[in-house]
């Protein structure tokens, strides 16, 4: 009989204190352990993972998404993890969704699986349906992949995908990594619309239209001098 | 027809070619997407093109209006710096991501998870 697959969740966070405790135990229900990789916070993040039940690794400085969540990744990777899933700990992404995203690798039918915030109702303010479409703009200028809503950081990923995939980049352009990285070694794709829970504290911590331009260069030129 | 290639129509092509053949190299190596390889293919193709057959720079110099020998110097110049400032991005880049690289590392060994997951297996 083959073994059940250990799944375990990913939650890159940076300052997270007052959010992620509520976040690891709805993800805990989905997953068989919880990680938390902060990124040289200066708050409580990882005492509050810890509290919450979550296995947590630090970053002694702020080295970004992209790094954390390779980390955390790899951690699960010693873990034995054969499905990985990484989701914001801003409580941005709902945890309730994780088994839909699930759904695809567990029958089969996918490598990886993006989730789609655009899939469906959700109530997202107009310069981030912007930014996002331009994102996938510039992700589809690098990679050649079509992705829906190729920047989000709900994913999941399939045991191929866990044990191919070698994030580079540090920062948010790893999203497009990602996507490269799927187009690159030929994983099977699928996608999945989801809820996102957008607050003024979520909106606050999102990225500036500076650094979303400084990620659409990063990517661009990278792609292009590799 | 039979017309004289100087050494510069000889040699920009065949390091046009040597870049196209060594991007698709990587690309079979798995080292670049073939998305990437089209990009460098077509970026040297037009070099080579615009090497073999200068008279296609008219229509730029009509609309950018470099005329002389002087302002294609200087454009050229201009275009070696900004190569060059690129070069240097990518080349911190690359540290950063070695620093990145040790603080991961740094953060998995003081984690302890091998012994946490021998741990976990026994239980």
């Amino acid at each position: 009989m083959t073994p059940a697959p250990r799944i375990v969740a990913v939650l890159p966070a940076f300052n997270e204190a007052s959010r992620i405790g509520s976040v690891i135990p709805e993800a805990a229900k989905a997953v068989d352990a919880v990680i938390v990789v902060s990124d040289g916070s200066t708050d409580d993040t990882a005492a509050v993972s810890r509290r919450a039940g979550a296995i947590v690794l630090e970053h002694i400085e702020n080295c970004g998404a992209g790094a954390a969540t390779m980390t955390g990744i790899e951690a699960a990777r010693a873990l034995g993890a054969s499905i990985v899933v990484t989701l914001d700990a801003d409580e941005q992404h709902d945890a309730n969704e994780i088994p839909r995203l699930l759904a695809p690798i567990l029958d089969s039918s996918a490598d990886i699986v993006f989730a789609n915030r655009f899939g469906q109702r959700n109530t997202i303010p107009l310069v981030r349906r912007v930014f996002n479409h331009l994102g996938n703009v510039v992700t589809f200028a690098a990679t050649g992949l079509w992705i829906a809503d190729s920047q989000c950081g709900y994913k999941a990923f399939g045991p191929r995908a866990v044990r191919e995939i070698a994030i580079r980049m540090s920062g948010y352009e790893f999203c497009t990594e990602i996507v490269r990285e799927a187009a690159q070694r030929r994983w099977r794709i699928a996608t999945v619309p989801v809820k996102v829970l957008y607050s003024a504290y979520t909106l606050a911590k999102g990225q500036s239209f500076a650094n979303g331009l400084r990620t659409a260069f990063k990517i661009l030129l990278r792609s292009f001098l590799r | 027809m039979i017309t004289t290639l100087t050494p510069y129509q000889i040699i920009v092509p065949l390091v046009a070619v040597v870049a196209i053949v060594y991007a698709w190299n990587l690309m079979l190596r798995q080292r670049k997407s073939i998305w990437e390889s089209c990009l460098w293919t077509i970026f040297w193709g037009l070099i080579a093109i615009i090497a073999i057959e200068p008279g296609i720079l008219t229509y730029l110099t009509a609309v950018t209006g470099i005329k002389s020998q002087v302002n294609a110097a200087l454009a050229t110049a201009i275009g070696i710096l900004f190569f060059l400032i690129f070069s240097m991005i990518i080349r911190i880049e690359e540290l950063e991501q070695r620093l990145t690289r040790v603080i991961r590392a740094l953060a998995i060994r003081n984690a302890e998870l091998g012994e946490r997951h021998e741990e976990k297996d026994r239980r």
